[in-house]
């Protein structure tokens, strides 16, 4: 299946040029973890990256993961997430995302992975992601310019090019994982794009999904 | 090129980014470890301290000593109707709950080795470390949830929510924390539910059906390309938590939304403003008119998505996780009319904290009784309630002489518990509570015959070596999960339990 | 012959090949997620030639007939079902589980040497400077690295000569980013500018709610306390230049002013009738979060001797369960009268016995000196105040014991408690446990020995800093360890 679903990414309409690379601006010592290259320098993909043998790695608790969000997409805590609209999502899944519960009595944070951990981090980001767009939706239609999903010129239209999405692309992984992307996760997110259109997405469908997948890598939401 | 069906994508949404990949959704069937299914565990956490002398093994008001400068032992106008080998509190409740489920009932003297709240909690649970320092919940989630979602499900607090210390015990065995049952079910999918449906055009990701295969691509490319491919993950790949975080969404989570729990165990329906689920794409369960019928007050009438009656709306979920194949064990635990205290109301008025609590638990768990009789296990013409334990844990007893007026009680280390079960062989009364000190004893262990305190003058307490008091912490953990064809090392039961 | 037959003895040496047809066989394994596996799978922990019980099982395994990279994948499916290092865990199950099948349970995988190289964003196996301030910022100020400080984080260190990688170099004179006074001030810097924030208040307040455990409403009217008075004498003590010790020594009170910034202040007296109501013990009986109306209510009630309150406080800020046998310091206070040490069973409640007795000998003597403190009153208004009369019908005298130590007076128990290893340990821990979200692993219980040991006597390694039990200087040494900078 896995296979299958690789071939489809590839089958995608051919957004992305080769040697295609984000002008992100250069700076002392190159960019941050993963990079883009420029002319002819090495696209940090390439470079080496020898496994920790520490890696001691924790995950982000729900205050942590608010405030990420909240700065990536200026967004205030409290319109960041709520649960059918009406319930915090900071309250409703503090348990699961590291957090205490005086009213029902839990003192002590877990520090394991619960079992919904994962989702509700998916949920959060989501919807996060999510009131980002429409905050910028309505922006757009108040003739001022959107803060985050600025970069494609018809967001309700049906084919962007490749530098739109590259662009939009690198916006997203500055605000979310404060660097640059590679070359291959241009393509990757480029290939999401003809894959979410294909299924009949526009292309603020696969902007709110590039988010929601950029924000849920573990890059993301470990640290 | 061919569109893949939501089936296909679903399964390879189940099937990335999980560590031993998922064979598609005949992975997820309910069947157990054991060759007949599963068995489920629900407790029900006494919180404060439930007295038996205050329920099922009330002394006589005829009989109950008076010592001066001690007080009488507390003591009960009592009941024991025909058939019964069950004596109870004169109280309409009680004796209700007893004309239902005599039968399958099990009263025994119960020895707790701690007056500690939170230590005798845990260890009513845990067995006091018997069986690897696993509790109740996990020991059963390992056995019978082996293929569920979230196998062991606690909405408790204190002791009753600790989780064991079995550090070989597989994570996702150990307690699911809940606290509001009736959100709880949006913890239960990574993306439905957060987008709400359009009015008029609007995008794809409104539609939940598209947005399902849509959420499908999205982690593919995460979990098989990104998840690879940045420095990140090639520097900490192999990462503890990394690891268990995939697991979380790649294996337990993926298996929550292809058996689409998220409306499966939602109870309550679209209440409007307070819950507008239709809003959001959500259809709760089609349970909910039987739930509402047994639980009235498991819903919330307020936009707090506070439920009226806490533990009503626990017992509501406790049924639906078992009903839906997500939860092998639940634990339940009585906020109390006061929202913590419940049973150690007692200190302040004994005879009006043990009266309303217990009327409290066993209301509910009557409820949740009958709940699960109406529900069949799969095709079996067995009732879910047919594969069911109910455990009162009690905590610990309270003091046993009543000193006049409103009085109130301490903790005591000498109490009785509860368990309701088809499983055990009911209509049992295992030790006699002791009308010279109020102290309950303990019994035969093969025969269930009753020790007497003859030999202590009236007025006076058995020591805490004396060999007639009744079992403690390990035996009674050790016979539960005999009862659920759960065995291990070093266990020890109670023979006349189990029948 | 002799030497012959010691060179065909000698084990076929471990090919480069080895680590891939490994990884082919087991591309799931989470060791395998960087396509090759460290050489430690099967060596020892000082790497090749000598082998772990796994690698010598699987040596055990290749009929060293064919080549061993057809041999090598039937060996290791040969000892799967092998539980070569007796951790309980079949060697299958640990290759899948991400553990070591070489290794038994005790070696966490944390705590195994960094074998591979080449890592141009992380120093891997060394203190990263990068990584730590990162860290720091996540950590104490709640939140990640934005783009542009990232760019300038990076600027700044590779100024310094520290680039960001193991192969970014570094000025001369120094082989570790921790000797560099630039270095540490970068830090230093980040860290006391995080401790300020918003984020970290909340953190701290949240550590306090497991030590205090509220129960009940936060309102001053509630007779059974309020439980926010707790938490901001924890917040307070465990912040800025304070002792820690205030956590049982402190006479003062705190408050919120103004209400709602955030900002903490101790004052001598409660300000009003309701704040007197809320805190009504005089200061000369005050003991920080022991005697504050919300503990005194919740772990007294209605005891005359209050062991409930001694051992929550034994066990929140001493680390010492009595429940799990911890912290036990038996006091015979009947010696001849049963064959074992006993209390005396003041308030007649068996603890005499022998099994009882065991924890009570502890249990009884801690609690003696704070019998005097009322817990709950409901008729004549005394919850949470010092009573001359209180218990003197079972306790006459209220002289005890901490530590096996007699003492009289609450004064000295708390003396003695604040300034055991004990308590600086736990403190610690608490701080140790929320930021790192575990307990220490095996290769870190020296630096952690090392770092609440300093924390007691306010004599730091690495960190610039001096005063005991100040939380926020302990900190500073925390960040400097290879458990946290070390990727």
């Amino acid at each position: 299946m896995t296979l299958l679903l690789l071939s489809l990414l590839a089958c995608g309409p051919d957004t992305t040029k080769p040697g295609d690379t984000l002008d992100g601006g250069s700076n002392d010592g190159g960019s941050s973890d993963g990079g883009s290259s420029d002319g002819g320098a090495t696209d940090p993909g390439e470079l080496p990256a020898a496994a920790a043998a520490r890696a001691d790695l924790r995950l982000k608790r729900w205050r942590q993961l608010s405030l990420d969000l909240e700065t990536a997409l200026e967004l205030p805590g409290d319109a960041l997430c709520l649960e059918t609209g009406l319930y915090d999502c900071r309250d409703m899944h503090v348990v699961p995302l590291g957090g205490t519960s005086v009213p029902n009595g839990l003192y002590d944070t877990i520090n394991t992975v619960a079992a919904t951990t994962g989702l509700a981090m998916e949920r959060f980001v989501l919807q996060a992601c999510w009131n980002r767009a429409k905050a910028d939706k309505a922006l757009l239609e108040a003739g001022q310019p959107a803060v985050v999903f600025s970069h494609l010129s018809d967001p309700m239209g049906t084919s962007a090019t490749a530098e739109e999405l590259n662009a939009q692309t690198s916006e997203l992984y500055r605000r979310l994982l404060a660097r640059d992307p590679l070359q291959a996760e241009l393509d990757a997110l480029a290939g999401l794009h003809g894959t979410v259109l294909a299924e009949g997405a526009k292309n603020a469908d696969w902007a709110v999904l590039a988010c929601f997948t950029i924000g849920t890598t573990t890059e993301a939401l470990t640290y | 090129m061919a569109r893949l069906s939501r089936r296909d994508l679903l399964q390879a949404m189940a099937a990335s980014g999980g560590l031993a990949a998922a064979a598609g959704l005949g992975a997820f069937s309910r069947s157990a470890q054991g060759a007949d299914g599963p068995r489920f565990l629900i407790t029900f956490g006494c919180f404060g301290g439930a007295s038996m002398l205050d329920c099922y093994m009330p002394v006589s008001s005829s009989e109950a000593l008076t010592v001066e400068g001690r007080g009488t032992v507390i003591s009960y106008d009592t009941v024991q109707p025909e058939g019964s080998n069950i004596r109870s509190v004169n109280r309409s409740i009680p004796t209700q709950f007893l004309d239902l489920y005599r039968d399958q009932m099990v009263v025994l003297g119960y020895q707790a080795s701690s007056v500690n709240h939170f230590t005798a909690q845990a260890r009513s649970v845990n067995g006091r470390g018997i069986y690897a320092g696993r509790t109740l919940g996990e020991a059963v989630a390992a056995v019978h949830g082996a293929s569920m979602a979230m196998p062991n499900v606690n909405m408790g607090r204190g002791g009753y929510s600790e989780p064991g210390l079995d550090p070989t015990l597989d994570v996702r065995f150990r307690p699911e924390i809940v606290t509001n049952p009736v959100t709880f079910p949006l913890s239960a999918s990574g993306w439905r539910g957060v987008i709400e449906q359009s009015e008029g055009e609007g995008l794809a990701i409104q539609d939940p059906e598209m947005m399902a295969l849509l959420v499908a691509h999205s982690r593919e490319l995460r979990e098989g390309t990104l998840e690879q491919l940045s420095p990140f993950a090639k520097t900490f790949g192999g990462a503890r938590r990394r690891q268990e975080l995939l697991y979380a969404r790649g294996e337990s989570g993926a298996r929550m939304e292809v058996d689409d729990l998220i409306q499966q165990l939602f109870f309550v329906p679209d209440l409007g403003e307070v819950l507008p689920l239709s809003r959001y794409g959500l259809t709760p369960s089609e349970e909910v008119d039987r739930v509402l019928s047994y639980l009235p007050d498991a819903f919330p009438t307020d936009v707090s998505g506070t439920p009226r009656d806490r533990l009503q709306a626990q017992a509501a979920l406790a049924y639906m996780l078992i009903k839906s194949g997500a939860s092998a064990s639940v634990t339940l635990t009585d906020p109390g009319t006061d929202g913590f205290l419940a049973f150690d109301q007692s200190h302040q008025s004994h005879r009006s904290a043990q009266e309303a609590h217990w009327d409290r638990v066993l209301n509910v768990a009557a409820r949740l009784i009958e709940l699960l009789k109406t529900a069949e296990y799969q095709d079996s013409g067995q009732s879910l309630w047919d594969r069911s334990l109910v455990l009162f844990a009690t905590e610990f007893g309270r003091d046993k002489w009543d000193t006049g007026g409103s009085f109130g009680t301490g903790h005591h280390l000498n109490n009785g518990l509860l368990m309701v079960s088809p499983l055990i062989k009911g209509n049992q009364s295992l030790g006699r509570p002791d009308p010279n000190n109020g102290f309950i004893s303990g019994f035969d262990p093969d025969t269930g015959e009753a020790y007497a305190f003859d030999d202590i003058a009236p007025g006076q307490d058995p020591l805490f070596t004396d060999e007639r008091l009744p079992p403690g912490e390990e035996p009674v953990f050790g016979t539960v999960l005999a009862a659920l064809g759960i065995s291990y090392d070093g266990q020890e039961t109670l023979p006349v339990v189990l029948g | 012959m002799i030497l012959t037959l010691a060179l065909l003895s000698l084990p076929a040496p471990a090919k480069p090949t080895g680590p891939g047809i490994f990884c082919d066989l087991y591309p799931e394994a989470p060791v395998c997620a960087a396509g090759s596996v460290s050489c430690v799978m099967c060596h020892a922990e000082g790497g090749p030639p000598s082998f772990n019980a796994y690698g010598t099982d699987l040596r055990a395994a290749l009929p060293l007939v064919d080549a061993y990279e057809d041999e090598l994948p039937l060996a290791l499916a040969a000892i799967e079902a092998l539980d070569s290092d007796g951790d309980g865990a079949s060697n299958l199950d640990e290759i899948q589980a991400g553990s070591w099948p070489g290794f038994g349970a005790e070696v966490e995988t944390e705590c195994l040497p960094q074998v591979g190289t080449g890592n141009s964003f992380y120093r891997v196996g060394e203190y990263d400077p990068h990584f730590a301030f990162k860290r720091i910022t996540q950590d104490f100020c709640g939140r990640a690295l934005r783009y542009e400080e990232r760019q300038t984080l990076q600027s700044s260190l590779s100024a310094l000569g520290w680039g960001r990688g193991d192969d970014g170099g570094e000025p001369e004179g120094y082989d570790d980013a921790r000797q560099d006074p630039a270095v540490l001030e970068l830090l230093r810097d980040q860290l006391e500018a995080c401790v300020q924030s918003r984020y970290w208040q909340e953190v701290v307040w949240e550590i306090g709610i497991g030590v205090v455990q509220p129960k009940g409403y936060n309102s001053d009217l509630y007779i059974l306390g309020n439980y926010e008075w707790d938490l901001r004498l924890f917040a307070y003590a465990t912040t800025g230049d304070r002792d820690a010790a205030d956590l049982m020594q402190a006479a003062y009170l705190v408050v919120e002013e103004p209400v709602g910034s955030g900002l903490l202040v101790a004052i001598d007296e409660p300000r009003t009738e309701t704040e007197a109501y809320a805190q009504p013990l005089a200061a000369q009986d005050r003991f920080g979060l022991i005697t504050t109306r919300h503990s005194l209510a919740m772990n007294v009630m209605f005891a005359p001797v209050p062991r409930t309150l001694a051992s929550h406080w034994y066990r929140e800020l001493l680390g010492l369960d009595i429940s799990l046998s911890e912290g036990l310091n038996p006091i015979d206070e009947l010696p001849g009268v049963y064959d074992w040490p006993s209390p005396r069973d003041v308030d007649d409640k068996g603890v005499w016995q022998e099994d009882c007795a065991s924890c009570h000998t502890t249990l009884d003597p801690l609690s003696y000196p704070w019998a005097r403190y009322n817990g709950i009153d409901l008729e004549n208004g005394t919850t949470g105040m010092y009573l001359e009369d209180r218990a003197t019908d079972v306790l006459p005298e209220t002289d005890g014991a901490i530590f096996g130590l007699e003492i009289q007076t609450p004064e000295q128990w708390v003396a003695e408690a604040v300034a055991s290893d004990a308590f600086s340990e736990r403190v610690v821990e608490l701080f140790w446990t929320y930021v790192f979200r575990r307990a220490p692993y095996s290769c870190e219980a020296e630096e952690y020995d090392a770092l609440w040991t300093a924390f007691r006597d306010g004599d730091y390694p690495r960190a610039d800093a001096s005063r005991p039990r100040v939380v926020e200087e302990m900190l500073h040494e925390l960040v400097l360890t290879n458990a946290y900078g070390t990727p």
